[in-house]
């Protein structure tokens, strides 16, 4: 209660009687206080966030700006008719249908949007994606990851939006869903053999399974990184333990896995991603 | 002070913005295995029998010593009579929904099942609270916890829909809420009728880390007002998780007389300079450094300093974790008892001046 209820009247008059007691008093208080130093914030517009994933020409930019508007109607119209028209599918998807998503992503990591524009957009890429993978035709996968949330945990919304990202970058997911135990996981990444396994967790309450799947999966001999991710965790959260990298969102994410197949360690890729943060 | 009051008018006069004779302390889930032990409950028979229920429940005065009770602690008995499977969880883990109820229907397309209030875990909650009030009523609040309509709108139609329609159906996403709001009154109606005292609602998917403020004010605020105004003007309060720093100013006007808000998601600081005296503050407690983590001095420290900075009811910031110690929480009530709140002219002035030195020390 620091401005007590009906405090102004007999306050103010104490205050106007005796201004300079009242005055040396609140610096011997403020003597006592410790005054942390301010953080530097850097603030980017919206336009200045999307300036560089936006594309040059003019087609692609139409279809980019539907998707960060989150139109899947007529993204999807437009890329099966930029389809007939000849532009290439790869193009469409690196160009305009995953930059719109991410940029998108990067606007909510900013405070710019919220949780349902970045649903909608990931949906407007992959009504635009589906066409493009048919054009394109079955392609050699860049790896597999295996994605799961914590043990008893739900939520996994974050997971299903990086999920679509990873699969239009070329990866193959292997998506395990919500609250899933240790053991399945561990089971999962034996059989699949990926190049990296994620876990995501929303209630902190879930997070202790990953040091748990960590120890799991050193104690069989397999040294792949675990990214870790969502509101529950943190950088620090992820030096804990071995084989733990946190991940901010899908770039992060992409880059663990493409440092694997440079055949860059865990320790490494670590080393590199939470210096960037 | 105003001598020592029983622990129902201290949490009805704070929960109000009245006179206290001390803070009082009070939690919002007591799921802790600690807790089971010293309360002599056994697991699932704490979450599935009345009569365990109630020990389990009645352990937050028993052994905590804090000043309210509360009828169970999960957020999924809302979901359940409307269709939902749930999972009891374990000994160490939550009860949680295991699957949507509505599958891919819309709002138009369902109706509140017949008879909803004999379904469920809800008869069986209610005997909860019939218990508490009996035994505890005549000195303790009871509150009655109901999930709130966001929350349970997507336990019912899948959160990530719901959270869609909140931008490109409006009506959709109206209609739904609507429809978890009638069931939310029509629970506490009942639970009215057994004794429950107070409306303690966590709506814990109206975050701001889902909506945007744009949202929860055209929408939520409307909600809420229909809720909290059909209830014949009991005192009721809303629990928000995580960053609800944008939707502060908006707060007070849903109508609710108390505010849960958890640090570190915002400050103390943050939310009393938003909310004023328009609304009780309650909170908060970190659960996972101090209470979970911390040492029953740390809890003190922290406890003194909301108090300081103006929290109204002391209590954890979120649910408490389940592995909790006992003694941290009993710290925690410890505190409420030791803070001295401000009577005389000369005690408010420092503490004003007080006021001043934290805020300039926080802004640097």
């Amino acid at each position: 209660m620091t401005t007590p209820r009906g405090l102004g009247i007999e306050v103010g008059r104490k205050f106007a009687k005796n201004p300079d007691v009242l005055i040396s008093r609140i610096s011997a208080i403020l003597k006592e206080t410790k005054i942390p130093p301010k953080a530097k914030v850097e603030v980017k517009s919206a336009e200045e966030i999307l300036k560089p994933f936006t594309p040059q020409q003019e087609n692609l930019k139409r279809i980019f700006k539907l998707v960060t508007d989150g139109d899947a109607k007529k993204t999807e119209e437009l890329v099966v008719s930029e389809l007939k028209k000849g532009t290439k599918p790869l193009d469409l998807i690196e160009k305009a249908l995953l930059p719109g998503a991410l940029a998108v992503a990067k606007l909510y990591d900013a405070g710019y949007c919220y949780v349902p524009e970045v649903l909608l957009s990931s949906g407007a890429m992959n009504a635009g994606l589906k066409h493009c993978k048919a054009a394109i035709g079955e392609t050699k996968k860049k790896g597999k990851i295996v994605m799961h949330v914590a043990d008893g945990d739900i939520h996994e919304i974050g997971k299903n939006i990086v999920k679509a990202i990873l699969e239009a970058k070329g990866y193959e997911v292997i998506d395990l869903g919500p609250s899933v135990p240790p053991d399945k996981v561990v089971e999962a990444v034996k059989t699949h053999k990926p190049l990296a396994v994620s876990g995501t967790s929303l209630m902190t309450t879930t997070r202790m399974t990953f040091p748990k799947i960590a120890k799991m999966l050193a104690d069989e001999g397999i040294d792949i990184p675990f990214i870790v991710a969502g509101g529950a965790v943190n950088q620090q959260f992820a030096e804990q333990f071995n084989l733990g990298i946190y991940a901010k969102g899908a770039e992060q994410g992409e880059v663990v896995l493409r440092s694997v197949t440079e055949r860059k360690s865990w320790k490494d890729i670590r080393k590199e991603i939470h210096s960037s943060y | 002070m105003v001598g020592e009051m029983p622990p129902k008018k201290r949490v009805f006069s704070a929960l109000m913005g009245g006179r206290v004779d001390r803070i009082p302390a009070i939690a919002l889930s007591n799921f802790c295995v600690e807790l089971m032990d010293a309360a002599g409950v056994s697991w699932p028979d704490c979450q599935t029998k009345s009569e365990e229920m109630a020990k389990l429940q009645a352990a937050r005065y028993e052994v905590y010593g804090l000043d309210s009770l509360c009828s169970h602690n999960d957020l999924v008995s809302e979901a359940e009579p409307l269709g939902a499977k749930i999972s009891l969880g374990k000994r160490d883990r939550h009860l949680s929904v295991a699957s949507k109820v509505f599958g891919d229907k819309e709002p138009k397309d369902v109706s509140m099942p017949d008879k909803i209030l004999g379904k469920g875990r809800l008869p069986m909650i209610e005997r909860v609270v019939e218990i508490l009030s009996e035994r505890y009523g005549d000195v303790l609040p009871i509150f009655r916890m109901i999930t709130g309509p966001m929350t349970v709108a997507g336990h019912a139609f899948g959160i990530e829909r719901v959270l869609e329609w909140s931008k490109t159906n409006p009506d959709k996403f109206q209609a739904a809420l609507n429809f978890m709001a009638d069931l939310d009154v029509e629970i506490m109606r009942e639970s009215m009728r057994h004794g429950a005292d107070i409306l303690y609602m966590p709506d814990p998917s109206a975050s701001g880390d889902l909506l945007s403020p744009e949202a929860f004010k055209e929408f939520l605020v409307p909600t809420y007002r229909k809720i909290t105004g059909k209830l014949g003007g009991i005192p009721t309060f809303l629990h928000i998780c995580g960053h609800t720093g944008k939707f502060l100013e908006l707060i007070p006007e849903t109508g609710f007389d108390g505010f849960s808000f958890e640090v570190p998601g915002v400050s103390v600081e943050e939310t009393k300079s938003a909310v004023g005296d328009r609304i009780s503050l309650i909170g908060s407690v970190q659960t996972l450094n101090t209470l979970l983590g911390g040492t029953p001095e740390t809890v003190r420290k922290e406890s003194l300093q909301q108090m300081l900075e103006g929290v109204d009811l002391l209590c954890p910031a979120c649910g408490l974790p389940n592995y909790t110690p006992n003694k941290n929480v009993i710290a925690m009530v410890e505190a409420a008892k030791e803070y001295e709140i401000p009577t005389s002219v000369d005690e408010k002035m420092e503490e004003f001046l007080r006021g001043i030195a934290i805020g300039i020390s926080k802004k640097g």
